[in-house]
């Protein structure tokens, strides 16, 4: 029984500026059936968000389309719980007898529906947990005890549950990303909704977080009938969890079906930029099938193998060049918090000149805290850190150290400062007090380096998320540092936009700059770096080969990393055949595929 | 609460406030904000009182500001705010006190008493010589030290003995005489002394007890009181939405200034407009930061169902008015009633 009905649906937002936007949906027909795990797919900018604004009926109803406008900005109607939610009707005014244009339908969708965006600091609305969980309560004006009662249970659904007893002492910001986003699920799941839509809720959280949260999800939805209607980029949470599938790029839908059907059709991955899954690319380059389609798991793929053993390929490792320069060289790091707590631990490394490194680990290892202490933004810590044999410990070399080590942040919003694509990569330049006409044939350099030179006049805050990341990139670049470290390079973007900064990156890297790359992405970390730093509460657990970290199945526990399906599958593989190599990402098992299959294609039907 | 629940909550030390943290469970933390808005009032009223009182009428009320200051500094002991913090806040008032002082001190000229030529020039000296004694002290000895306890007494000590010699005792009204030279002395009459004590005492009472509410009260303690004090649900649940809402601005505005330092904003010492000019380029990132968090605090609350809400229930919203408040409260009025309204002193009170 569909519990929503999508029935031509078009939207656009309103302009107040003169010229009209586009439809950003565009006459979508779907179901979503009662206590489904639907999922939603698409590029960046396919319109994914916008389309859960209208399932849950923020479009039009909050987002209103101007007097007038209404039959223009919106068509179709969409339907939940058997009503109308949304639809635009021609009625009589009393008044002037003359007929009108209004928007009908549900305005109002809480408590039966949820909605859980993708940042959940801006759905923190109050200054502790408690009061957070118990707020959409409240306004249903449920007895207290009541309160009590579902705050408690939806705390230890989610997860959270040990910290019941201080949840009105607990304020946001000493949660972490995941546990704020548990909390929200659990504020949506306390008001027991009939369906819960989750716009990508976990891209900031590492593997096991992401995959944890999900299950829990999953567990809540087959416990308390709930459709679950998720928005994800990682192919292997909606082909483990989604019964049914929708993906839609430039608002359009492009497929719809079972998750078998949608997830088969890889041509369509391949031309809207969609991530699919390790297996999924290994089997369809490798032409491989499982019952007629690529093979979705591990099971499946290594049933389409077979017992045969495959070719062993050469493989990269990691090139050490013992007379390259050393750049950065950390000894005996340690590092605190203002209220006391290690944050990292005994740290020691170097990097040489010329790397490519990875650094990985949970959410909350250090990563982001050592990054940022080589590249001198924190100061307050013991041990020695040095960069180009400069100790960060000199105040005056600490200040000199944008000069020598570039940081790309995560978030490319909080790191444009200027009204101009030009001005902004040369903010850099001048405070380097570097000659103009330098300035000048650098920033163009630069531009030209990440694909911008077309766009040095716009205004970075109009530029689209993979053209701001990239800009944030060249505003770096452009100051020529002898390291870049980047943090979470590909959060919230497509594969596409992931594949071309990945690929920046790697161009930057042959051309000599350092790289080391922050990421919870272990499919990027499987097929760009030759050396991981892998670290674990404050501390360095391994430093070494990628290879060697992900053929380590004990490694993999202890720094409770889920290693990518690539990984995963050698694993199995090599279970089955003992002694074979461990090959890491998709582009290896497809040339050692191949290169056996040249002259035996496999069809496993 | 379950047995395991009250363990649980003793792991739990500290809770955030409005700046920094405090200690959880004390009797300041169990203080309602309400409480704590009236001892800023009645606090304010009594030292502004008792700093004021004119030298006709027996001159201010050191020993009952005196009083109020210990009162302050007791309440600030029990709420258990990290050390470090508090020799912070106790520190960066110092300078602001003695500036009181000071200028108390050589600019009160509505005082009984022989009016000194303390404009020229060499009148500093001594003064200054003192002061510099004072702040070099403190500062060599608590970069030493990291307390900030004993190096203010040595400052102090240090500071008292500097200028002794230079303070001779001479004619009524005159606390001290200080030579410059032969052809002028430079006269600081008693009362000045007196006055301006106070006056740093008086005005040392208002710091502390605004740095007591900011260091001991939770923001979200405000929606609370608001709504014991009658106010509708959305007034109090937007002043709160304000503090988070502040909470958030705070953390785009250190990561949006830590990613002009990565871009070389600190290598070079540049001129004030530069540096004036980078901090309105933080409002870009900012502002549309702060823009596209509304938005998506506005859809939060209406996916929470904020516009229908008729019936709310205030879950746990209120903090009760405890023993520890009624005390405070009656040792508030009861300066309050001794001072201001009977017109009495703590001093004379001492003295008597």
């Amino acid at each position: 029984m569909a519990v929503i009905e999508v029935k031509d649906f078009s939207w656009k937002y309103p302009s107040y500026l003169g010229e009209e936007y586009p439809y950003s949906l565009k006459a979508l027909n779907f179901e979503i059936n009662k206590e489904e795990f639907f999922g939603i797919i698409g590029p960046s900018g396919a319109g994914k968000t916008t389309l859960c604004y209208a399932l849950t009926g923020i479009i039009p109803h909050v987002f209103r389309p101007p007097p007038g406008k209404e039959s223009e900005n919106v068509r179709g109607e969409i339907r939940a719980f058997g009503e109308t939610l949304t639809k635009v009707q021609s009625v009589k005014d009393e008044a002037t007898g003359l007929t009108r244009d209004k928007i009908v339908g549900m305005s109002q969708t809480a408590p039966r529906m949820g909605l859980l965006l993708q940042d959940p600091e801006n759905q923190f609305l109050r200054m502790d947990l408690l009061h957070e969980i118990a707020f959409g309560m409240e306004l249903l004006g449920l007895p207290s005890d009541e309160i009590e009662r579902r705050v408690k249970e939806a705390l230890e659904i989610v997860g959270l549950g040990a910290l019941w007893p201080v949840a009105d002492l607990v304020h946001p910001s000493e949660l972490s990303g995941g546990q704020k986003q548990r909390a929200a699920i659990a504020s949506f799941l306390a008001l027991r909704p009939e369906v819960l839509v989750l716009d990508e809720p976990t891209s900031d959280l590492d593997p096991e977080g992401k995959l944890s949260i999900i299950k829990a999800i999953d567990t809540i939805r087959k416990e308390y009938k709930l459709t679950i209607v998720l928005v994800e980029h990682n192919p292997e949470v909606i082909q483990k969890y989604a019964d049914r599938v929708l993906a839609i790029d430039n608002g359009e839908i492009i497929a719809y079906g079972t998750m078998e059907n949608v997830y088969s059709n890889m041509k369509l991955f391949e031309m809207h930029g969609l991530y699919s899954s390790d297996i999924a690319r290994i089997g369809y380059y490798g032409n491989l099938q499982f019952n007629g389609r690529v093979p979705f798991t591990i099971d499946e793929i290594l049933s389409s193998i077979g017992d045969r053993k495959l070719n062993s390929i050469p493989l990269e490792e990691e090139k050490i060049n013992p007379g390259a320069r050393e750049i950065i060289d950390v000894n005996g790091l340690n590092y605190w918090y203002d209220d006391g707590t290690y944050a990292l631990r005994n740290v020691n490394f170097n990097i040489k000149q010329g790397e490519f490194v990875g650094l990985i680990g949970q959410n909350g290892a250090g990563k982001t805290t050592i990054s940022r202490i080589i590249a001198g933004l924190y100061r307050k810590y013991k041990g020695s850190v040095k960069v180009l044999g400069k100790d960060l410990r000199d105040k005056k070399v600490v200040e000199s150290i944008p000069e020598y080590v570039g940081y790309v942040f995560q978030n490319p919003d909080h790191q444009l400062f200027m009204r101009r694509v030009y001005d902004e990569v040369a903010y850099g330049l001048k405070n380097l007090k570097v000659s103009p006409s330098e300035i000048e044939s650098r920033t163009k350099e630069a531009l030209g380096a990440v694909g911008l030179s077309g766009k040095v006049d716009e205004d970075p805050m109009f530029l689209g998320k993979g053209e701001k990341r990239r800009l944030t990139v060249a505003s770096i670049l452009a100051m020529r540092p002898s390291v870049i470290i980047v943090d979470e390079p590909t959060t919230g973007q497509d594969y596409r936009m992931s594949e071309d900064i990945m690929q920046l990156l790697e161009k930057l890297n042959i051309q000599g700059t350092t790289i080391v790359a922050i990421t919870h992405d272990m499919t990027l970390i499987s097929e760009h770096t030759k050396r991981v730093i892998v670290m674990y509460h404050g501390g360095v657990i391994y430093d070494g080969s990628t290879r060697a970290f992900f053929s380590n199945e004990d490694l993999l526990d202890k720094a409770a990393i889920i290693p990518p399906l690539a990984v995963r599958l050698s694993h199995a593989y090599v279970k089955k055949f003992p002694g074979s190599s461990y090959l890491i990402n998709a582009k290896e098992w497809v040339e050692a595929i191949s290169g056996r299959m040249k002259s035996q294609p496999l069809l496993v039907t | 609460m379950a047995k395991e629940d009250v363990e649980a909550r003793t792991k739990k030390q500290y809770v955030r406030t409005f700046i920094f943290s405090m200690k959880v469970g004390t009797p300041v933390e169990k203080l309602n904000v309400i409480t704590k808005v009236l001892m800023i009032v009645v606090l304010s009223i009594v030292a502004l009182y008792m700093f004021d009182i004119p030298v006709s009428k027996g001159g201010p009320d050191i020993i009952g500001l005196l009083l109020l200051l210990a009162m302050v500094f007791i309440l600030l002991g029990l709420a258990g705010t990290t050390k470090y913090l508090f020799s912070s806040y106790l520190a960066l008032a110092i300078p602001v006190l003695f500036g009181q002082f000071f200028w108390w001190l050589f600019f009160n000229r509505d005082l009984p008493g022989p009016k000194s030529p303390f404009f020229l020039w060499p009148s500093y000296i001594p003064i200054g010589v003192s002061t510099i004694i004072f702040i070099a002290t403190f500062a060599i000895l608590y970069y030493r030290m990291r307390s900030p306890m004993w190096p203010l007494i040595a400052a102090v000590l240090l500071w008292y003995f500097s200028i002794t010699p230079a303070l001779l005792d001479k004619a009524p009204y005159t606390w001290a005489t200080i030579p410059i030279g032969a052809a002028y002395a430079f006269t600081l009459p008693s009362a000045a002394v007196t006055v301006a004590f106070a006056k740093a005492l008086g005005y040392g009472v208002l710091i502390y007890t605004s740095f007591l509410f900011l260091l001991t009260t939770r923001d979200t303690e405000i929606a609370g009181a608001l709504t014991q004090l009658k106010a509708s649900f959305r007034v109090s649940f937007f002043t709160a939405l304000m503090f988070r809402n502040l909470n958030i601005i705070l953390l785009d505005y250190e990561n949006i200034k830590i990613a002009q330092k990565a871009r070389a904003a600190m290598v070079f010492r540049r001129n004030i407009f530069s540096r004036i000019m980078d901090l309105a380029r933080i409002s870009i990132p900012l502002v549309a930061s702060m823009v596209k968090r509304s938005t998506e605090m506005g859809i939060a609350l209406y996916a929470r169902g904020f516009e229908n809400a008729k019936q709310v229930t205030y879950f746990e919203e209120t903090k009760g008015f405890s023993y520890m408040d009624a005390l405070i409260i009656v040792i508030l009025f009861a300066f309050l009633i001794y001072t201001v309204i009977l017109g009495h002193t703590i001093t004379a009170l001492f003295l008597r």
